[in-house]
């Protein structure tokens, strides 16, 4: 009976042990998990002070509006908002060549498209690019450090492949062991704007001279882009251009060369 | 007719006249049109004449001087508003806008001085603008004739190699540059650091598939069974000895030697999408042709066909209310719809190709020109394909000119029959009237003596047939086949 007891003993003494090692271990494995986590996220969410590289906080800050500014007006034609536009699906597509006329070819609205989405894209990036340098000299001087800097001038190049800002903000960043001086920021976004602006240049060319132009044409000479033209009954023309592996889209709208219903005697112009 | 004519011209002069004010500006922001006088912006300038005959809103060419652009019917000031060079040449006819052959490589393009060194700049390559070759077709033809070899440098005691043309290959700092036409950069004899790999990438401006080499240059036409043999690795083969050659090679797994027109074209492998994996590397021959379409039919590339609401009431003026023609495009393996003016007002039309390789279809929108069909005396002025869209039918209406029978539109237009204005003034071109005349018997009893044919149904079908030619007119069914007693 001792002797059993005794075994009983035995076995609830390795069975704790057993289930004691366990619960060790998984106390240990989530302790670990726990620190690494700590050590990525701190930074993060402000919780360990490390040093703030400016041109990495402005290049972080920056792009997510540079992009926004990219989808929007690509959505709606090269203007975030467009004043004289189609709307189609909700969308608003500004008319980047256009007539009111029934019979004859259209007058371009926008012949420098290229520079006019470099100005919508400065517009629209200018107050959030200040707000980007406001935050970063706050950030800055939380560290101890002394920040003198300018107005930003901003200058938007849209290249193949890329979206550039310049930030031209002569920063200077003061503390104990060294004085940093920054002249200007620059901030690269990927992105197809160039070779649908210049596709859409192609297309509106054709506009303004036959009247249309050939999507099939256009796609066969161009394989990266897909581009679709809807008919509307007023003679409006939708393009919507799209490459197809970013699926970044370009979409706009013209008149040229309608036709009236019936025999258009009572119209020469819509209304 | 001629009443209709005169009323509908009276209209046209009546509005002409209201919108007779040139808008450099208008209200709803577009420049430079023609409108009423109170649609003119007052903050820009307005005349009462066309746009044509002012200064401000002349139509000429305007001029990126940045990127070499030339962009035609602009006005001059939204042209420098932003910053163009505007020319009173509405057709761009000046001296910067004359295009030559840009050469860039091993790619070309058929474009002005300035966008040819714009590019140039953009690819890192000297400008290399011929303005001697005035087609694109002999542009293409020069930039594919270019040399391509190894270009082979020493930098920091190593033998290292680009693949590119003579003229990419230009000296590198203080390395001095050897160029060897036709070889490729894995090639033993040139003792360069790149060596052949099993990866494969594809070549702006080539349908192909191609093996890399370490150092990232392009080899020869990806081709699995010659993988490991040296030969492959030493020069150039060209396309037509590479396997395959004569096939479009769509979703091989072995060879890279896709063929556009035949329908192959280098892709990036998508396990969604494509159905077999390439044996090396992450790229196949993509197939261009689209299997199965709306028609039912596979298409090849770059076809395009027509399409229409439905099929059994295309032309022979049998078209339904509402219903409109479609042109279809095969492109890179998909089907993409456009659609032809709305009311009919366009129509598609679609040709057979006799080819080396088969019958290829195209087919396009073209402006359905029914306008002058009533006015046609006699069938062969009518049925004049070069000048209108008709057909002749042995029947005469009281409207229409000729004597022995009617010319019709072949497609009826569509017609705007909800709202007030000329719909009806069209349908009634249709009207007819027949005149029947009875003799009453000195018993009472009344014959039909005179155009008896009237009092039949099928007369009554006939006339109606006749009215529905004419446009959205007469008793019947629209695109959903849903039918009007009324008309």
């Amino acid at each position: 009976m001792h002797a059993k007891e005794e075994l009983d003993k035995e076995i609830v003494v390795k069975f704790f042990n057993k289930r004691g090692q366990i619960t060790i271990f998984i106390i240990v494995a989530l302790l670990i998990v726990l620190t690494a986590l700590v050590f990525l996220l701190a930074p993060r969410f402000g919780l360990i002070r490390g040093d703030v590289d400016p041109n990495s906080y402005i290049e972080e800050c920056t792009q997510e509006y540079v992009d926004e500014a990219v989808y929007k007006l690509g959505q709606a034609g090269g203007s975030i908002e467009p004043v004289h536009y189609f709307t189609y699906n909700g969308n608003n597509l500004e008319y980047l060549c256009y007539t009111n006329k029934y019979y004859e070819t259209c007058v371009m609205q926008q012949p420098m498209l290229k520079s006019h989405v470099e100005y919508e894209i400065t517009q629209y990036t200018r107050p959030k690019i200040e707000e980007c340098i406001d935050s970063l000299e706050k950030e800055l001087q939380k560290r101890g450090k002394e920040v003198e800097s300018k107005k930003p001038e901003i200058e938007v190049n849209v290249e193949p492949g890329n979206v550039e800002v310049s930030i031209v903000s002569e920063m200077t960043v003061k503390d104990n062991e060294k004085t940093q001086r920054f002249k200007q920021f620059k901030v690269k976004s990927k992105s197809s704007l160039y070779e649908l602006v210049m596709l859409s240049n192609s297309i509106l060319n054709w506009e303004a001279r036959y009247g249309d132009s050939d999507p099939l044409t256009f796609m066969l000479y161009h394989p990266d882009f897909k581009i679709e033209k809807l008919k509307q009954s007023d003679g409006t023309k939708v393009y919507l251009l799209e490459n197809r592996d970013s699926k970044q889209q370009f979409k706009f709208a013209t008149r040229s060369l309608s036709w009236p219903a019936g025999y258009g005697f009572s119209e020469m112009y819509i209304t | 007719m001629i009443f209709l004519i005169a009323i509908s011209a009276s209209f046209v002069f009546a509005q002409n006249t209201s919108m007779s004010f040139c808008c450099e500006k208008t209200t709803y922001g577009a420049w430079c049109q023609n409108n009423i006088e109170e649609k003119c912006d007052a903050d820009y300038r307005k005349t009462p004449t066309s746009c044509q005959a002012t200064s401000f809103c002349k139509l000429g060419c305007c001029y990126d001087i940045e990127e070499g652009l030339c962009m035609e019917n602009s006005p001059q000031k939204t042209c420098e508003v932003n910053g163009g060079v505007w020319s009173d040449n509405e057709n761009c006819n000046i001296p910067q806008c004359q295009l030559g052959c840009c050469v860039l490589g091993d790619q070309a393009a058929f474009v002005s001085l300035v966008r040819c060194k714009r590019l140039s700049a953009f690819y890192g390559l000297k400008t290399d603008f011929r303005k001697n070759i005035e087609s694109e077709n002999a542009c293409i033809a020069i930039a594919q004739a270019q040399d391509k070899g190894a270009c082979v440098y020493e930098s920091d005691f190593q033998t290292h190699c680009r693949f590119t043309t003579r003229q990419g290959c230009t000296e590198k700092g203080n390395a001095t540059v050897t160029f060897y036409k036709d070889y490729l950069c894995t090639s033993e004899k040139l003792g360069t650091v790149c060596g052949p790999t099993d990866k494969t990438t594809c070549v702006e401006g080539k349908d192909e598939v191609y093996f890399i080499d370490s150092c990232g240059n392009a080899a020869n036409i990806y081709d699995a069974s010659r993988i490991n043999d040296k030969t492959y690795w030493e020069k150039i083969i060209p396309k037509e000895e590479s396997c395959n050659a004569k096939s479009g090679n769509a979703n091989s797994p072995v060879c890279g030697n896709c063929d556009y027109f035949l329908g192959g074209y280098c892709k990036q492998y998508d396990s969604s999408v494509d159905k077999t994996k390439p044996r090396y590397g992450e790229y196949i021959c993509k197939d261009l042709n689209c299997k199965t379409t709306m028609s039912g039919e596979s298409r090849k590339h770059g076809e395009s066909w027509c399409m229409y609401d439905d099929e059994n009431s295309a032309g022979e003026g049998k078209d339904k209310v509402g219903s409109r023609y479609w042109r279809h495009m095969c492109v890179f393996g998909e089907e993409i719809v456009e659609p032809c003016a709305d009311l009919r007002a366009e129509v598609c039309l679609e040709a057979e190709v006799e080819t080396n390789k088969g019958v290829f279809i195209e087919a396009g929108c073209k402006a359905n020109m029914w306008q002058d069909c009533l006015m046609q005396d006699n069938e062969g002025d009518c049925l004049d394909e070069n000048r209108r869209d008709c057909r002749w039918v042995k029947t005469k209406i009281a409207s229409g000119n000729a004597t022995n029978g009617t010319c019709l539109p072949n497609v009826p237009p569509g017609l705007k029959f909800w709202e007030e204005g000329e719909a009806q003034g069209v349908c009634k071109q249709g009207t007819n009237i027949c005149v029947v005349k009875f003799e009453r018997d000195l018993f009472g009893h009344s014959k039909c003596v005179r155009n008896c044919e009237c009092l039949d149904k099928s007369w009554i079908e006939q006339q109606n047939q006749m009215c529905v030619s004419m446009g959205d007119c007469g008793s019947y069914v629209n695109y959903v086949d849903v039918k009007t007693e009324e008309g």
